[in-house]
């Protein structure tokens, strides 16, 4: 496979690319510079388009959510917070209860596996959107409204991750299960011993991916969460822009955006490092 | 030191009508510290039995006696085996060292105990410095070393092989399969080795099982099996050019089948006529490929002797005392 070399189709391949690239980083780059202007420089026109010199002032007053400052009495930490916590209890909730049950799937025989397969399965077809209304009350008649297992128990079982670890399980050779059985260890002490190092790279992979799902829950929060404290921060963000004539603190919400996309975006860059290691590192 | 017994051993896959029966009444007794090669086609169910003893197949009916124990219901771990497998089954994640560790941790001995074994293992196969690296990082040869390693490190009463040497190049199947050989001396333990190569079964083993389909065909030395092979099968199977079966050749009576390895034949100026078909050297040696009538017969000749042309009709004899008779019906033996 040979390409050959032409400069103006690298010209024409370069030029989409960086068109692309600014399409998407625009917003993000006019975000960061809101963050870091005066709120009245922001309600005038034109509005900037370099940064200005209120970055500290700006985040200090979103993190200290005081209120007057543009975040409407709501602390930035405390959503962070709930974000967190949120997102990790979902991602590491999802990873074990996958990795159980896909170690159920495959290496057990048990009544009416096809059907709890299947059961699984038809999961994918209803994710939380779908039946949120019958969840909330479920929810809301077990007193789980504004609490971490309201926020997310009902959005951890994952059929998308009990596949990708059955698939991966299937693919590891039935002799190893086999040398262990001689080697005297049993089901549970190959789980640990054996198939969950030999997973360590789709668990990474996984919770990258269901890290940021986490992080990005907005309609679930919204119904299940009626106080502010318990509010994640993609529901704060929204909830700091006023309805009324109130003026909208752009500087403040903005700074407040940008550490909203902090943490996924450091998971990634993280995490990197591991999915490179997973790709290089093949097990056979 | 142990005897491995095995008592009229059935196989059954499957359910009621169905079921496919893999194993069909399998007997024999393994003496201690001999070392018994199991071969076949595939298929044959020689596997099925080698796992049958490891304890990762069920036992459909009979009894496996390991020692004096009969081991049907006991745990792959508790028998006193170690079986080394054909892909290796090395533990991905985890150095040489761990992998042969393994088992013994498991068994709960302690730490300088696994070390020394360890090391003494390492030290009989040649594989001290490879200790700390992971299976990836070896080649294939070594790979097959630890795998070994790891089931001498467990002092098995009975060592299991399935087809070990399958995945090795050529030379280095030679080369193991010399070492298997040394390694069995030096330990002693009673083996049962499975493989589909007549080769490895000849050089290895004290005594071969000839197993095809499901049933032992013939369980003798390999000079007997060679020699005096009990049935058209193992005839067949065993020997490269395999042996030459003659229905009409001239002498044959009808209900007789008449058996003639290839290098038992002289070439003569009277006698079978062979219109030559192909000649194959191999460089020691040559092989005619020709056809008797309607049947086709290989010659295994000298290099160094004339080579015929081809589409020649050459003259052939088959030495006397080495023709092989057999039973058109039954297929077995006829003694002689």
């Amino acid at each position: 496979m040979s390409i050959e070399k032409r400069p103006w189709v690298d010209a024409i391949a370069h030029t989409t690319l960086i068109i692309g690239v600014m399409v998407i980083a625009f917003p993000i780059y006019m975000a960061w510079v809101a963050s870091t202007h005066t709120a009245q420089a922001m309600a005038q026109w034109p509005i900037p388009l370099l940064p200005g010199d209120q970055m500290f002032e700006n985040y200090a007053a979103a993190l200290s959510g005081s209120e007057n400052s543009g975040t409407r009495g709501m602390s930035v930490y405390r959503m962070l917070l709930v974000s967190l916590i949120s997102a990790l209890t979902i991602a590491f909730g999802k990873i074990i209860i996958s990795l159980i049950s896909a170690f159920a799937l495959v290496y057990f025989r048990f009544p009416f596996r096809g059907l709890v397969f299947w059961c699984i399965f038809i999961t994918l077809m209803l994710p939380v959107e779908v039946r949120i209304v019958p969840t909330f009350k479920v929810i809301a008649d077990l007193g789980m409204l504004n609490s971490y297992a309201g926020l997310t128990v009902p959005l951890i079982a994952s059929a998308t991750a009990t596949f990708l670890f059955r698939q991966f399980f299937k693919s590891v050779p039935n002799e190893l299960a086999e040398a262990a059985k001689v080697d005297g260890a049993g089901p549970m002490r190959f789980f640990f011993d054996i198939l969950i190092p030999l997973s360590a790279t789709s668990i990474a992979a996984l919770f990258v991916i269901q890290f940021i799902y986490g992080w990005n829950q907005y309609l679930w929060p919204l119904l299940i969460s009626t106080k502010e404290d318990m509010y994640p921060i993609v529901v704060g963000i929204r909830r700091m822009i006023p309805a009324g004539d109130a003026q909208t603190e752009w500087n403040v919400i903005m700074a407040t955006a940008i550490l909203a996309m902090a943490p996924p975006l450091m998971v990634v860059l993280l995490m990197q490092k591991w999915f490179v290691k997973g790709l290089v590192e093949t097990e056979k | 030191m142990t005897t491995l017994h095995f008592k009229n051993i059935q196989k059954y896959y499957g359910r009621d009508a169905s079921r496919y029966h893999a194993v069909r009444g399998f007997d024999a007794e393994i003496a201690s510290g001999e070392f018994v090669v199991i071969v076949g086609p595939s298929g044959c169910g020689k596997s099925t039995l080698l796992r049958m003893v490891a304890g990762l197949e069920e036992i459909s009916d009979g009894q496996i006696i390991i020692g004096d124990k009969v081991v049907n219901d006991i745990d792959p771990s508790r028998r006193d085996i170690a079986m080394v497998f054909q892909n290796y089954a090395l533990y991905p994640h985890m150095t040489v060292k761990a992998n042969m560790a393994y088992a013994l941790k498991i068994a709960g001995l302690k730490s300088e105990e696994i070390h020394t074994r360890v090391e003494n293992a390492a030290h009989i196969l040649g594989i001290t410095e490879l200790l700390a690296r992971k299976p990836r990082e070896l080649s294939g040869g070594q790979r097959q070393r630890v795998a070994m390693g790891r089931a001498i490190v467990r002092q098995p009463k009975v060592f299991l092989f399935d087809e070990p040497l399958s995945n090795l190049d050529a030379k280095l199947r030679v080369h193991t399969r010399l070492e298997i050989q040394k390694l069995h001396r030096r330990l002693g333990v009673t083996t049962l080795f499975v493989t589909h190569d007549q080769v490895e079964a000849m050089t290895l083993a004290h005594r071969v099982i000839v197993m095809n389909a499901g049933e032992i065909e013939q369980f003798d030395t390999p000079e007997e099996i060679y020699n005096k092979p009990a049935s058209i099968f193992v005839a067949g199977f065993i020997g490269s050019p395999p042996m030459n079966l003659f229905k009409f050749a001239p002498e044959v009576s009808t209900g007789k089948i008449l058996g003639v390895r290839p290098e038992h034949f002289n070439i003569t100026s009277e006698g079978w006529p062979v219109c030559v078909d192909t000649v194959e050297l191999l460089g020691a040696e040559r092989l005619i490929h020709g056809s008797l009538g309607q049947e086709s017969i290989v010659i295994r000749i000298d290099s160094q002797e004339a080579v015929p042309e081809i589409g020649q009709t050459i003259h052939v004899k088959p030495l006397a005392n080495r023709l092989h008779w057999f039973d058109a019906q039954s297929l077995k033996r006829l003694e002689s």
